[in-house]
């Protein structure tokens, strides 16, 4: 990525309007700012367990990326509990950019709904975040939410569909790194089911109840880790994400689906801007089926112990 | 270009006279260096560096209940003042310290009555007189030997020794706890510092770098990966958990991040010669806070801010983890700091003039004046300028030193090392 090789060619029409790298001031940068963060996310996670020394890993560095994924995780759920108030239209505590205001009216009926409906509208170009990969070159979105709105706790709340596409240009990152397929499907679908997952209890896509029955297999999962610093620190944050709940689960990959950039598998195709009637669509099957059952989220603890020796990159 | 890994510099120090440069490398080696003599006869050879002692400090261990090798990487060497004809310094590596003295031998004692110069014994029944041994000069020898061993105190990894004012006792710190020992007892040390939660998934601060006070034998500080200096007197309490004094600088919104802490790291502090100040090194900057002010340092000093727009793509490469090292000049006016490329960065505190200057073979011959260097960060590139683009990040100039007194700077760049000199006319 960077190191020696050919100087880039100041060209002065890549910073125009049109050029991919987006400027604080406009919507993108919302979805920048997200698609950034999932990124990072991403490669924070393949720090902690892709790596396989022979020599303890530094603790110091551990540490700097747990507290990283932390922060992501935090502002997620904080995310996550802000949505409810935007779906019912009680008030929007966020500064808002106008998309997301405009949406607000037309799912107000979908008010029981937990998922991003609001966020499903996007007018954006979205060809700017399916290649995350040059888009970071130049990191300067990366300060776009402390310029647009008024402290860095409340940080806009994501677009899901860019978020998508960044799962598919992430997973094809992760898939170039990282060796077990599984893995990377595990951290997408980590990663997506995280998203989700943040709505309150009024979702019914993840179930709550799962969380006790996973818990010792997830103590488990931590002492076959492999020995590192007290590892209990990445593993810690293992627990708050209850891995083993969205792991392997039989995932609904029809909001993947809906999403014609995952198809393009990151090529820059164009995108149309979603129409409200589509996105109903896809949200009646989640209205319709009150209860995802709990048996998916269920696990053996000698498959979980299989899955993490893969995971751990035997 | 394939560099050996064991012969990549990680420390380099000068001892109080100047007299004398170590460094250690990623093998366990530690090469001592001694400036000549200047002679009437040379004059032109104006004090150079040669070698003057070689040995293994450190060998590779295995840590047989975590599996894990250890490395026997120097991280640190530390001299003692000279107390007699020999040299003694402290050199770590993750898990032990070592007392090395360092002293030359350039007699030895001949006619021995029992044994042959050989060393073979002699034949009883062939003695048939007395004599006393005599000391006849020889070539000079310059031997290591390993005078004290200081192991197993430490369960995480080492990154900082400072040797007390008082000559008696040092400090070793890891990333939790710091040690304080005595150089004549190697079977237990003090406990001084501890930041270990009780719930290590708690854990979310450890420390980076520690120093003794030049002076004040009670005085020490500790630098976090939060970004904040702790100075600390032995004298309160026998754990020295809570600060005297605590050193942080407010984060400038303007410049928030995903990687605001990350960059916010301390990867070194110095104390001023004088005492009175300590700079501080993070990814970015480096940093000079007066003891009295603890809410903000008095200067700050952009190292290679150009890198800011590049904080992601360092961050997965693991550069944004690279610790890099801070000296002052024996006046302390003058500060240096390494970058990329094979840069270090000088800056005077008085004038406020920086410089960029490179150590590469390529790029000067012996006794020629460094040029300085320069980054172009946007905008037309000019002739000798080098974009950010081209920098290699896999050149870095991590270990830099100052002689105590001249301005005699050694400049560490992988495995090879520069030593600079002012130019006298």
């Amino acid at each position: 990525m960077l190191g020696k090789g050919g100087k880039r060619k100041f060209d002065e029409h890549e910073d125009g309007l049109e050029g991919k790298v987006v400027s604080p001031t406009d919507g993108p940068s919302k979805v920048s700012y997200t698609l950034q963060r999932q990124t990072i996310f991403n490669i924070s996670l393949m720090k902690l367990y892709n790596h396989r020394p022979l020599t303890e890993p530094s603790l110091q560095k551990t540490v700097l990326i747990n507290n990283m994924l932390r922060r992501i995780q935090e502002e997620l759920k904080q995310e996550g509990s802000l949505r409810p108030m935007f779906v019912t239209a009680s008030q929007p505590a966020d500064p808002l950019s106008d998309n997301f205001r405009e949406a607000q009216p037309a799912f107000s009926h979908l008010a029981s709904q937990p998922l991003l409906p609001t966020d499903f509208v996007s007018t954006t170009p979205l060809e700017s975040c399916l290649t995350p990969a040059s888009l970071l070159e130049d990191d300067t979105f990366c300060t776009s939410p402390t310029v647009q709105h008024d402290g860095p706790t409340k940080p806009p709340p994501p677009a899901l569909q860019p978020v998508k596409d960044s799962f598919s240009s992430a997973l094809d990152e992760i898939e170039e790194l990282c060796p077990a397929p599984t893995s990377a499907e595990a951290v997408a679908a980590e990663t997506a089911a995280n998203d989700s997952k943040d709505h309150p209890s009024e979702s019914n896509v993840q179930k709550p109840e799962g969380l006790p029955d996973s818990r010792p297999a997830e103590s488990k999962l931590m002492d076959s880790l492999p020995g590192n610093f007290e590892i209990t620190t990445s593993t810690g944050f293992l627990t708050d994400l209850t891995l083993d709940d969205i792991l392997f689960a039989d995932i609904d990959t029809s909001m993947y689906d809906f999403d014609p950039c995952t198809s393009a598998t990151g090529a820059a195709s164009k995108m149309a801007p979603v129409s409200a009637d589509e996105l109903l669509k896809t949200l009646a099957p989640y209205s319709s089926q009150p209860v995802t059952p709990n048996q998916p989220f269920k696990m053996d603890l000698t498959e979980l112990d299989h899955i993490m020796e893969v995971l751990v990159g035997s | 270009v394939f560099v050996f890994p064991a012969d990549i510099i990680s420390t380099v120090e000068f001892n109080h006279t100047g007299e004398l440069l170590a460094t250690g490398d990623k093998g366990g080696r530690v090469v001592i260096f001694q400036r000549e003599q200047e002679s009437k006869n040379q004059p032109h050879r104006r004090g150079e560096y040669n070698v003057y002692s070689t040995f293994q400090s450190h060998e590779p261990e295995f840590d047989y209940l975590k599996s894990l090798e250890i490395e026997e990487k120097i991280n640190k060497i530390r001299w003692l003042p000279q107390q007699n004809a020999a040299y003694f310094l402290l050199s770590t590596n993750d898990k032990t310290v070592k007392l090395w003295k360092v002293s030359e031998r350039d007699k030895r004692p001949e006619g021995y009555n029992l044994k042959d110069e050989d060393g073979r014994l002699r034949d009883p029944s062939m003695i048939t007189m007395l004599r006393v041994p005599v000391l006849r000069p020889m070539d000079l020898m310059v031997e290591a030997t390993p005078r004290r061993v200081f192991a197993n105190a430490h369960t995480y990894h080492i990154n900082s020794i400072s040797v007390n004012s008082d000559y008696e006792t040092y400090m070793s710190a890891d990333d939790l706890r710091i040690n304080l020992w005595n150089f004549e007892i190697t079977n237990q040390s003090f406990n001084i510092v501890d930041i270990k939660p009780a719930n290590m998934e708690e854990l979310t601060e450890v420390i980076t770098a520690a120093e003794f006070h030049p002076h004040h034998c009670n005085t020490f500080v500790y630098s976090s990966s939060k970004g904040t200096i702790r100075l600390c007197d032995m004298r309160t309490s026998a754990l020295c958990d809570r600060h005297a004094k605590f050193f942080e600088e407010p984060e400038d919104p303007s410049n928030r991040s995903f990687f605001s802490e990350i960059i916010s790291s301390i990867s070194d502090v110095k104390f001023s010669h004088s005492g009175r100040y300590i700079m501080t090194r993070d990814y970015l900057t480096v940093k000079v806070w007066d003891l009295n002010m603890e809410n903000r340092p008095i200067e700050t000093y952009q190292v290679h801010d150009y890198l800011r727009s590049k904080l992601c793509s360092l961050y997965e490469n693991d550069c944004i983890f690279d610790k890099f090292e801070c000296v002052w000049n024996g006046s302390d006016s003058v500060i240096m700091t390494g970058s990329y490329n094979n840069f270090f960065r000088m800056f005077d505190r008085n004038t406020k003039r920086d410089v960029t200057l490179e150590a590469s073979r390529e790029n000067s011959k012996p006794r020629a004046i460094l040029k300085p260097r320069k980054v172009c960060v946007g905008g037309k590139r000019r002739k000798d300028e080098i974009s950010v683009d081209s920098l290699d990040f896999s050149k870095k100039i991590l270990h830099t030193a100052w002689h105590p007194s001249e301005n005699i700077i050694a400049v560490a760049a992988t495995n090879n090392l520069y030593i600079f000199q002012d130019k006298v006319n």
